[in-house]
């Protein structure tokens, strides 16, 4: 599945976006994430970023993922 | 109608407003925010902002903040302009327009999109500063206690009954 990774955690990691081979859920990918980019673990951490499932806030971690669906790590969001 | 420009360049409020204005002639209110970037933040001097946001998702998460806006409120317009990219000291960010029959509508519609805007659309700001040191930096800005609260005053049904 394609990921997409924002502000703070773009930043940290150097990726705009990756390819991540089968991952069954949120869970799942956060710990994929974890153990890819150790240093930046708590970047994936349930306490700090929201997960986004084809452009829409997931969340519930237990939710199921597609490969063809498009996933993304948001940021606490300061807009306005 | 609902329109959402999420773009770099800068906005015109004298255009926004006028479209606003002719659009209906059953309007009998306008309300309009506009956010501007400030020089200075948690105590230190600001020189330029940086927004980042989601092609596609941010645009689609404000339009259904507006959709809500408009089921709760009645509202005739809403327009939502929201700036990305660096900006400047001064510069416009934010643009929220409502148009309603009578004021209140209006004004509600447009702080609860404030609201919605600051802390639910994915924007994500840097800013450029000068510490207490002296040094210039740049650092992410953290979201703050206080838009949250802001946000979950309009979980409390009673709100609606002020309007």
């Amino acid at each position: 599945m394609k990921v997409l990774l924002f502000a703070r955690i773009r930043e940290q990691v150097g990726l705009e976006q990756l390819e991540v081979p089968g991952c069954a859920d949120i869970a799942a990918l956060r710990q994929w994430m974890q153990t890819r980019f150790p240093q930046q673990q708590s970047l994936f951490a349930t306490d700090f970023a929201l997960v986004a499932v084809n452009q829409e806030i997931e969340p519930d971690d237990a939710c199921v993922l597609k490969d063809s669906d498009e996933v993304a790590f948001l940021p606490p969001m300061t807009g306005g | 109608m609902i329109w959402v420009e999420v773009q770099e360049s800068d906005f015109s409020v004298a255009e926004a407003y006028e479209t606003l204005r002719n659009r209906r002639t059953e309007a009998g209110a306008v309300a309009l925010f506009v956010g501007l970037v400030r020089d200075r933040n948690l105590g230190d001097e600001v020189s330029e902002l940086e927004l980042q946001h989601y092609p596609g998702m941010t645009e689609k998460a404000i339009e259904s903040f507006a959709r809500r806006a408009a089921d709760r409120w009645p509202v005739l317009d809403i327009h939502i302009i929201h700036r990305v990219g660096r900006l400047s000291i001064q510069d416009q960010i934010v643009f929220v327009g409502v148009t309603s029959a009578h004021r209140e509508a209006a004004f509600a519609a447009c702080d609860f999109l404030m609201d919605f805007l600051k802390s639910r659309a994915p924007f994500w700001k840097k800013e450029r500063c000068r510490t207490a040191h002296g040094a210039w930096q740049e650092r992410w800005i953290e979201p703050v206690e206080k838009d949250q609260q802001a946000l979950q005053r309009w979980d409390n049904p009673s709100a609606e009954s002020e309007v």
